[in-house]
C-alpha cells in the first residue's frame, strides 16, 4: 500500500498534515459528544486561571498564578472571553488540538531528518504511532497542558537536530539555535518538565559540539546563546513570584504548591528507585500499549547500534529526559504518580505519555529504508491501537474515576443548585483549590473572591458581610477548606443563613 | 601623480535643499516652545504631574512597543539573501579592460598615524591602478597632515588635495570638495583606518550590475578587527554585527530608507552628483544621505565584502563618536520633518514610518531609558505612590509587556550580532557570547552618549566630534610588534589584541 504513495516528501507532508488535523477533529468530537473533555479537575482549573485574567476578582496578569506556568493559559486567554468556548471548555481543547497536530508535523519533520536516505514512509509510520495512540487523542482533546507541551517538545528536538546537521561555523547556525531556544523557553513557560529539557537540550549541544569538533569557548558560545531565552524565561518566572508574591519561590513554597498535598509521606516510591522505576515504567507502558512500547525498545536498541551517536541522535535522546526526571521526582516524593499495579489507584498516569515523543522516533528509525519491517511493524501497532479496548485507555480512566466519585458529584449537586439559586453579580467567597468543580460549573469568576484575590481574600474571611452575599465552603469529611476553618462555627457567619447543604458543601447566603 | 593643492582660499558648495545648516524651522522652534511651557509648571511646581505623567508615561511605552516591534519585523525580515554575494570565479571572469575608472575619497583630518595603512589597504584592492583614482583629501589648516604628506611617495593614481577653508570643517564638506574633483564612473569612500576586502572594487562593480539602474548605493559591511581589545569593543563589535547583518539586511529587503555607513559605501557617480553630493552640516552625511535616496526613488543595496575598521577601546572617545551619530541623527529627523509631507509624499507611508523608527524613535528611546530606569529603580527600592500613579493598570500591564519581551529582544539582537560573528569561525569573537548578557551596561552608555549628542545638538549642531584612530596600532608599536597586520581574508578577523573571551 505505501508504494502507491511514494510521490515525494512534500504531498506526503500534506497527508500528514490532512490525517493530523482529520484525527484530531475526530477524536475531540467524540469525546465531546460524551461530555469527557473536562472531567480532569485540573482541565477546569486552566480554564479558570485564563478566564481570571480577563474577567476575575480581579482580572489582570496577577491572576495568572504561581502554581502552573502560564503559557497555555495566556495562549487561551482570548478564547475564554467567549462564554461558550470557556464554559464547554473548547477554547482549551483548540489549542490542545492545534498542539497535536503541530506536535504530529515536527514529529514527521525530525524522523525524516534522522534518516540517512530521508525515507519518507519511515517519518509516516513515526506519526502513525502519534496519532493511532488513544491516550494521546483523548489528551488532545482536553484542555491540559500535556499537549502544548508536547509539541515545544518536539520542536525543541527538531530545531536541536537541524542545527547538529548544519556545516560547522555557518552564518545560519544562530537562527537555527534561536528557534531551539525559543522552542524550549515556550516548554520551559508551560510546564515544569520543560525546565529539566532546558537542561537537557544544553547537555545535549555540549555534546555535539565535541562530536563536530568545536572548541570549548565555542560550545560555550552556542550553549549561551542557545541558553538566554530559556534562561531569562525561568529568571522571569521567578522574578513573577518575587513581585507578586514576594517570594522568588512561591511556585513550590506557597500551600497550594507544597508537594505534601498530594503526595503521602509513607508513599511507596519514595526513596524507593525500584517501585519508582516499577511506577514511571508502568505509567509509560499504559500510555504507549505493551506492543507499541515493545517496539520502540526494539527501534532504541536498534538506533543505538546503527546511529554510532551521531550527533543528530542527540535530538532524540534529549526527548528520554522525562524517564529519569519523573524517576528522580518520583523518588523524592516531588511529584504524584500512582498506577494500578503499585499503589491499585490511578493518579496522574498520563505524566507517561510524554515518552510518545522518543518512541515514535524510535519506531521510524528502525523502519527506516526496509519494506519489510514497515509491513512487519504496522500490524504490530494496530495490535497497540486494539489493546486500548474496550477499558484501557489509562488517561480517560482517572478522570473517569474523578467525576463518579462521591465527593465531586456533590460538588456538582452544589453546582447545579447554585445555577438555580444565585444571583449572578453577588459576590461570593469560595475557596477555588479542591472546589474547582463547583466553580467552574455555576459562579462566574468575576464574582468570586478566592485565595488569588489578595487584600480582598483576606478582609473577606475576616469580615465576610461587608464583603460578601454568599459563602460557598467544602466542610464534609476530613477535606475541609480554609474558608470551613476559618469561618463555619464562628460568629463571622451569624449575618449568613445556610441555605444549602449536603454532606460536604455548605452554601451560605447573608440575610436579607 | 601626487599634486598639492592649496591655493584656493576658499570652497563653497551649493547648500542641500535639506540641509543641517539651521537645527529647528521656525515652525519646530514653535512646538518646542509650546511643549516647554506646558512642560515647565509640571516639572516645577508637579501641576497636573499624574494626568501629564500618565500621558507622557503612555506615549513613551507605545512609543517602545513601536520600537521592539519594528526592529524585530525588520531583524527577522533580514538575513543573507539580502547581501549580493559573489562567488571567485565571478570575480576572476571580470575583463579588466572594460573596469571603469573608480574614484576613491579619503577624508584624513588628523591621521597621520594611520597614512601609511591606508594608502597601503587601497592599493592593495584589486582594480587596475590605471582607473583608480584615490583622492586624499587634507584640510587646509592640518598641518602635521600637510607636512606628514610632503614625506609619502604615493603610488600611481593616488593625490593628496588639500580642502580649502570652508563655512565648516566636516568630513561631508570634504568630501564634497572630492566629489568637485572626481572623475570617475563609481565613487566610494574610506576612512583612515579602514581595511577593506581586496575584492571590495570589484565586488560592488558586480553589484551594479546584477542590482539594477534603482540601485544607486551599495554599502558593504562594516566590521572590527580588534573586537577582543576590551569589553568595550566586544559589544561593539555584536553591535555593528546586529547592525550590518540584521537590521541593515531588513531595511534593504523592505527596500526602505537606509542608513549608510560612514565608510565603503560606493556610489554611481551620476547619482552622487544628481543629489548634491553630503550635506556639509549634517555631522552624519552619511545617513541623511540614505534618505535622499529613497526620496529620489532609488535604492540602497549590500554587497557581501567586509570592510574592518577599528573598534573604539577608549571610554571617552567611544562617548565621543556616539554622541555625534546620534547627534547627526537627530540632526537628520529635524531636517527631513520640516515639512512631513513632503517626506511621506516622496517616501511613502511605510517608508515615512521607517524614518520615524530609525532616525526619531531610536535616538529617542536612548534619551529617555534612563528615565524609566531611574522610575523603576526609585520605585523598587522607595514603592513610591508618586511613581505607581503614572502607570494606571492598563498601562502598567502594558508597560511590562513592552519591558520584558522588549528588554529579552534587544539583548537577542545583540546576542545574535556577537553569535553571527563567533559562528563565523572568528577566533577573536569565540567566547564573546557570554559578556552580550550585560547589554544593559552597554545601554547606559549609548545613553550617556545620547544625552551628550542632545545637548550638542542645542549648543553646537555642527561641531564634528573627532574620532581618535590608530589606538591599537599604538598599543602595538609600544609592544614593538610590527604596525600593519596582513589584511584578513573577506571572512575573517587577524588574530590581534584578543584580552577578552
Amino acid at each position: 500500500m505505501y508504494l502507491a504513495f511514494t510521490k515525494g516528501p512534500n504531498k506526503v507532508f500534506w497527508w500528514v498534515v490532512v490525517t493530523s488535523i482529520l484525527a484530531s477533529i475526530a477524536s475531540f468530537a467524540y469525546y465531546y459528544s460524551q461530555g469527557r473533555t473536562i472531567d480532569y479537575v485540573d482541565s477546569m482549573s486552566h480554564l479558570l486561571i485564563a478566564k481570571r485574567v480577563i474577567d476575575g476578582n480581579p482580572s489582570g496578569m496577577g491572576q495568572i498564578g504561581h502554581l502552573w506556568l502560564p503559557l497555555p493559559h495566556l495562549l487561551i486567554v482570548l478564547l475564554v472571553k467567549n462564554g461558550f468556548l470557556y464554559r464547554t471548555g473548547i477554547a482549551g481543547s483548540i489549542l490542545s488540538m492545534v498542539c497535536f497536530v503541530v506536535t504530529a508535523v515536527y514529529v514527521y519533520k525530525t524522523a525524516l531528518r534522522l534518516q540517512v536516505k530521508r525515507d519518507v514512509w519511515a517519518a509516516v509510520i513515526a506519526v502513525v504511532v502519534i496519532i493511532t495512540n488513544f491516550n494521546m487523542l483523548y489528551m488532545q482533546s482536553t484542555p491540559m497542558t500535556e499537549l502544548p507541551l508536547f509539541v515545544f517538545l518536539a520542536a525543541g528536538a527538531y530545531y536541536l537536530v537541524r542545527w547538529s546537521q548544519m556545516p560547522v561555523r555557518s552564518s545560519s547556525e544562530p537562527f537555527a539555535l534561536f528557534l531551539l531556544g525559543f522552542s524550549v523557553a515556550c516548554a520551559a513557560l508551560t510546564r515544569y518538565e520543560g525546565w529539566a529539557y532546558a537542561i537537557t537540550v544544553a547537555i545535549a549541544i555540549v555534546y555535539i559540539g565535541f562530536r563536530k569538533g568545536l572548541k570549548g569557548k565555542e560550545i560555550q558560545d552556542r550553549v549561551v546563546y542557545y541558553g538566554f531565552c530559556p534562561g531569562a524565561i525561568i529568571l522571569l518566572w521567578i522574578g513573577w513570584n518575587a513581585l507578586i508574591f514576594h517570594n522568588p519561590f512561591y511556585f513550590i513554597m506557597s500551600d497550594y504548591a507544597k508537594s505534601s498535598n498530594w503526595v503521602q509521606s509513607d508513599d511507596k516510591v519514595i526513596g524507593n528507585m525500584m517501585v519508582s522505576f516499577q511506577t514511571y515504567g508502568l505509567a509509560t507502558l499504559h500510555n504507549l500499549s505493551v506492543p507499541v512500547a515493545f517496539l520502540s525498545l526494539t527501534g532504541f536498541v536498534y538506533f543505538l547500534v546503527r546511529s554510532r551517536l551521531r550527533p543528530e541522535m542527540a535530538g532524540v535522546l534529549v526527548l528520554m529526559f522525562p524517564f529519569p526526571f519523573f524517576l528522580v521526582m518520583l523518588y523524592y516524593g516531588a511529584r504524584p504518580l500512582d498506577v494500578e499495579e503499585v499503589s491499585g489507584i490511578v493518579i496522574n498516569a498520563r505524566f507517561g505519555l510524554i515518552m510518545i515523543l522518543p518512541a515514535a522516533l524510535m519506531v521510524g528509525y528502525f523502519v527506516q529504508n526496509s519494506k519489510w519491517r514497515k509491513v512487519l511493524v504496522l500490524p504490530v501497532i494496530a495490535w497497540g491501537v486494539v489493546s486500548f479496548f474496550p477499558n484501557d485507555i489509562i488517561t480517560l480512566e482517572e478522570p473517569i474515576g474523578y467525576t463518579s466519585s462521591p465527593g465531586t458529584r456533590l460538588q456538582r449537586d452544589a453546582a447545579t443548585w447554585l445555577n438555580a439559586n444565585y444571583v449572578d453579580g453577588q459576590p461570593m467567597l469560595m475557596e477555588a483549590y479542591r472546589n474547582e468543580t463547583a466553580h467552574f460549573y455555576s459562579v462566574s469568576p468575576s464574582n468570586v473572591i478566592y485565595e488569588g484575590s489578595q487584600d480582598l481574600w483576606e478582609n473577606a474571611i475576616k469580615n465576610p458581610a461587608s464583603y460578601v452575599d454568599w459563602v460557598y465552603t467544602q466542610c464534609g469529611g476530613e477535606a475541609k477548606d480554609v474558608v470551613c476553618k476559618k469561618l463555619v462555627g464562628t460568629s463571622q457567619l451569624d449575618s449568613f443563613d445556610l441555605v444549602y447543604q449536603n454532606p460536604e458543601v455548605m452554601i451560605f447566603r447573608k440575610k436579607e | 601623480m601626487s599634486s598639492r593643492n592649496g591655493s584656493r582660499p576658499t570652497f563653497s558648495w551649493p547648500e542641500k535643499k535639506f540641509s543641517a545648516r539651521k537645527t529647528f524651522s521656525f515652525s519646530q522652534r514653535v512646538i518646542i516652545g509650546v511643549a516647554l511651557c506646558v512642560a515647565t509648571p509640571i516639572l516645577v511646581w508637579g501641576m497636573g504631574f499624574s494626568n501629564y505623567g500618565n500621558m507622557a508615561v503612555v506615549v513613551t511605552v507605545v512609543m517602545f512597543v513601536v520600537v521592539f516591534l519594528d526592529k524585530g519585523r525588520l531583524c527577522l525580515r533580514g538575513g543573507d539573501s539580502a547581501i549580493l554575494s559573489f562567488t571567485q570565479e565571478e570575480i576572476n571572469s571580470l575583463d579588466e579592460d572594460v573596469l571603469p575608472l573608480y574614484t576613491m575619497l579619503v577624508p584624513l583630518h588628523k591621521e597621520v598615524a594611520m597614512l601609511e595603512q591606508i594608502i597601503r589597504r587601497i592599493e592593495m584592492l584589486d582594480w587596475p591602478a590605471d582607473r583608480k583614482e584615490v583622492t586624499l583629501l587634507l584640510e587646509w589648516n592640518d598641518a602635521e597632515m600637510i607636512k606628514a604628506s610632503e614625506r609619502i611617495k604615493l603610488p600611481p593614481g593616488f593625490r593628496f588635495e588639500t580642502v580649502p577653508k570652508g563655512k565648516v570643517q566636516t568630513k561631508p564638506n570634504a568630501l564634497n570638495y572630492g566629489l568637485s574633483l572626481a572623475t570617475g564612473d563609481l565613487l566610494t569612500i574610506y576612512d583612515a583606518e579602514d581595511r577593506p576586502d581586496p575584492y571590495q572594487l570589484k565586488k560592488a562593480y558586480l553589484g551594479f550590475q546584477r542590482a539594477g539602474e534603482k540601485v544607486v548605493c551599495l554599502q558593504s559591511v562594516l566590521d572590527f578587527h580588534n573586537s577582543g581589545t576590551n569589553l568595550l569593543t566586544v559589544f561593539f563589535a555584536a553591535e555593528y554585527a546586529s547592525h550590518y547583518r540584521m537590521l541593515l539586511p531588513g531595511l534593504v529587503k523592505s527596500s526602505s530608507v537606509v542608513p549608510l555607513g560612514g565608510t565603503s559605501n560606493h556610489f554611481r557617480m551620476k547619482f552622487i552628483r544628481e543629489v548634491g553630493g553630503w550635506d556639509a552640516y549634517n555631522v552624519t552625511e552619511d545617513a541623511a544621505l540614505g534618505v535622499d535616496i529613497t526620496m529620489a526613488g532609488y535604492k540602497v543595496g549590500l554587497i557581501d565584502s567586509t570592510t574592518w575598521e577599528e573598534a573604539n577601546s577608549r571610554l571617552g572617545n567611544w562617548i565621543r563618536q556616539r554622541s555625534r551619530w546620534i547627534k547627526g541623527y537627530m540632526q537628520t529627523y529635524l531636517v527631513y520633518m520640516r515639512n512631513p509631507w513632503t517626506l511621506i509624499r516622496k517616501l511613502g507611508w511605510s517608508n515615512f514610518l521607517t524614518f520615524q523608527l530609525v532616525f526619531g524613535l531610536i535616538p529617542l528611546t536612548m534619551v529617555v531609558n534612563p528615565i524609566f530606569w531611574g522610575m523603576t529603580i526609585v520605585y523598587f527600592v522607595t514603592g513610591s505612590s508618586a511613581i505607581q500613579s503614572l502607570y494606571p493598570t492598563p498601562v502598567f500591564y502594558l508597560a511590562i509587556m513592552s519591558m520584558l519581551p522588549g528588554n529579552l529582544f534587544f539583548v537577542y539582537v545583540i546576542l545574535t550580532g556577537c553569535m553571527l560573528r563567533a559562528a563565523s569561525g572568528d577566533k577573536n569573537s569565540q567566547g564573546q557570547v557570554i559578556w552580550m548578557l550585560l547589554a544593559p551596561l552597554y545601554w547606559w552608555l549609548m545613553s550617556v552618549a545620547a544625552w551628550k549628542g542632545l545637548w550638542q545638538l542645542i549648543t553646537r549642531p555642527h561641531h564634528w566630534e573627532k574620532t581618535n584612530h590608530g589606538l591599537i596600532e599604538a598599543k602595538l608599536q609600544a609592544r614593538k610588534i610590527r604596525s600593519i597586520s596582513p589584511v584578513p581574508s573577506p571572512r575573517m578577523v587577524p588574530e590581534m589584541n584578543s584580552d577578552i573571551g
